[in-house]
Parts: structure tokens; C-alpha cells; sequence
């Protein structure tokens, strides 16, 4: 085995990560290897050392600031879905008011606009020069949706 | 485990109480990963606070597949890579052990004179400060072995790694420390 995959499982083999068969193998090449067993050494003090250094001890009101920091992430929450469903429910008021007042507003042109469409649907299709068989006549009644009555009108009053 | 998914469980049925007992029992182990992994800084506590703000949040999803300190774990060093990102913070060198320590405290033995006592807090800012200048992602790794205790498998969980990676990057992390701190071991 290579000498740089041996030092892996060096490294492994202090934390005893390995299985026995690598372990054998380990201990058989730390026999003859000097730079391995010094990096054992080194790695031994370094973990001595590491393990020594003192963590932090936050105090007994750490807790008290953190429940502080939620309570008010959910006082902003509830503020903001406020907010948000005045915007929501102003908004729906909003479209309506408007739909309704154009309603309103455009009522007796969009009553009477058909009325009118319909005329000068008609005019234009007495004008024109095309075929007008029953058949023409029956799909240009239905595609518009205009009555005979109203096509015999409009002929005769032509 | 148990003691912790009992306190999960009061904390979903809508006990609070039960959170603010989980952040006692870890608030000192979180504050010291995040001390270890990145130093002396004046925004760490408010790392801390920012590792429960988040747990609080995620934890009606905590599922026990894996432990919950391993979960746990795993925010903090995620918040904390974030945070190296963020300040690109690749080498720091602390030689602070001429002031005082405001974060922490060093216990020194009664038995030890003020000489040996302040010959160990050198040795422990060095040890820092060596951990400090290696890659983020081997000293991590260190940190959750050495300090942690933490086994390949469960660092491997930690931080989505494969063991066989786990097992390069330790491998890795002494090979530079060894380096940082040859003159020491002379």
C-alpha cells in the first residue's frame, strides 16, 4: 500500500475508525516508520490540547433574550398579516367598486351596442355581393345570432 | 435521546417551556462550536442566538432519523459556514492572551502557580489560533472529532459528507496543524 494512503489510515486509526484487518496493517508498518509515529504523537497532543480549550457559558439569561427574540418575531408576524389583509381585502373592494362603476357608467351603451352591432352586421351582409342561398342565409343567422325576423326587418326597411 | 425527543414532542403539542429547556441544555455546547470554529468574534453570541431562532422555527419538521444534537449540529455549522462566506474570514490570528478573555472564561487548577496558568491559556490561543488558519472545512471536521467527540459516521451525517471523505479531511486538518505548530512540538 501506497505511504500516503497508509497515513490516512493512521489518521483513522487513532480514533480507532478501522477495521482489525487495516489495524494489523497500521501496527505493522508503525514499526518500521518513524514519520508515522510522530504524526500519531503530534495529532495525540493537538487533540489533548483542542479538548482543553474552554467553551464559551453563556449566561442564565440567554434563554430569557432568546424567548425575547421570538416573541417579537411574532408580534412583527402578526403586524405584517394585519397589514397584508387590509391590503388583500382593500384590493378586492377596489376591483369591485370599479367593475361596478363601469357597469354603471357604460350601461346603456353596452344595452343598446348590440342593438346597433346587430344593424350594421346585417347592413353589411344585405350589401354585399357574396351567394346568399338558405344555407348562407341560416349560417350567417346563427353565427351572429340574429333572428330571420330581425334580417326581414332590416331588408324591408333597407 | 430520549430526554430530548420528550422535550421535542411537549414542544409540538404546543409547550413552549419545552423549547426554552432544549436551548439551556445546549446553549453553552452551541456557543462553544461556534467559538471553536470561528474564533474570538463580537457577533458569536448573536450567532447563537440566530442557531435557536432557526431551530425553533424548523423543529415542529424534526424527525428522529437522525439525533437531534446531530441535527442540531448541522445548523450551526451551516450558520457558521455562512458566515466565514460572508465575512471571508480564511485567517485569523488571535494573540489576545495578553487581554482579557470577555467571552469565556479560563479555569485555571487552584493547585496551579499564575506562571502555569498563564502558560496554558498561551497554549490554548495558540492551539486557536492554529485553527483559525486552517481551510474552514478541515477545521470543522477537527472540531467535531477532537472537541465534539463525535464519530466519522456521525460528523459524515453532520455535514453530508461521505465517511471516506470525513476520513481525508481529519487526516488533512492534522497534517496542517502539525505544520502550523511544528516549532511547538520540538
Amino acid at each position: 500500500m501506497r505511504h500516503n494512503k497508509l497515513k490516512i489510515l493512521v489518521s483513522s486509526y487513532i480514533d480507532g475508525e478501522i477495521g482489525k484487518h487495516e489495524r494489523e496493517i497500521v501496527e505493522e508498518h508503525l514499526k518500521r516508520c518513524s514519520e508515522c509515529k510522530d504524526f500519531i504523537a503530534n495529532s495525540k497532543k493537538i487533540k489533548t490540547c483542542i479538548e482543553s480549550i474552554k467553551g464559551f457559558e453563556l449566561g442564565n439569561d440567554f434563554v430569557l433574550r432568546v424567548s425575547d427574540l421570538i416573541e417579537k418575531e411574532e408580534r412583527d408576524e402578526q403586524k405584517w398579516k394585519i397589514v397584508e389583509n387590509i391590503a388583500r381585502n382593500s384590493f378586492a373592494i377596489a376591483t369591485v367598486c370599479l367593475i361596478f362603476a363601469f357597469i354603471l357608467f357604460n350601461y346603456e351603451d353596452l344595452s343598446g351596442t348590440r342593438e346597433i352591432d346587430k344593424n350594421s352586421i346585417v347592413r353589411k351582409y344585405i350589401s354585399c355581393e357574396t351567394k346568399k342561398d338558405s344555407i348562407a342565409i341560416k349560417m350567417f343567422l346563427s353565427e351572429n345570432g340574429i333572428s330571420k325576423d330581425e334580417l326581414m326587418l332590416a331588408i324591408m326597411t333597407k | 435521546m430520549e430526554d430530548d425527543l420528550k422535550l421535542i414532542n411537549a414542544f409540538k403539542a404546543g409547550d413552549k417551556k419545552a423549547f426554552e429547556k432544549i436551548v439551556k441544555k445546549y446553549q453553552n455546547r452551541v456557543a462553544s462550536l461556534v467559538y471553536l470554529v470561528l474564533g474570538k468574534n463580537i457577533d458569536n453570541e448573536d450567532i447563537v442566538q440566530e442557531v435557536f431562532l432557526r431551530v425553533y422555527h424548523s423543529l415542529m419538521r424534526y424527525e428522529p432519523k437522525v439525533s437531534f444534537y446531530s441535527w442540531l449540529y448541522r445548523i450551526v455549522i451551516n450558520i457558521c459556514i455562512d458566515e466565514i462566506r460572508r465575512k471571508k474570514i480564511r485567517k485569523i490570528i488571535t494573540f489576545d492572551f495578553l487581554t482579557d478573555n470577555i467571552y469565556g472564561s479560563i479555569h485555571g487548577e487552584e493547585s496551579e502557580s499564575p506562571v502555569d496558568v498563564i502558560l496554558a491559556k498561551e497554549k490554548k490561543d495558540i492551539i486557536q489560533s492554529a485553527l483559525q488558519r486552517i481551510s474552514p472545512s478541515y477545521r470543522i471536521v477537527l472540531i467535531l472529532r477532537e472537541y465534539n467527540d463525535m464519530d466519522y459516521k456521525e460528523i459524515a451525517n453532520v455535514l453530508n459528507l461521505s465517511v471516506e471523505a470525513v476520513k481525508s479531511r481529519i487526516f488533512r486538518a492534522r497534517q496542517e496543524m502539525r505544520k502550523l505548530l511544528q516549532k511547538y512540538f520540538e
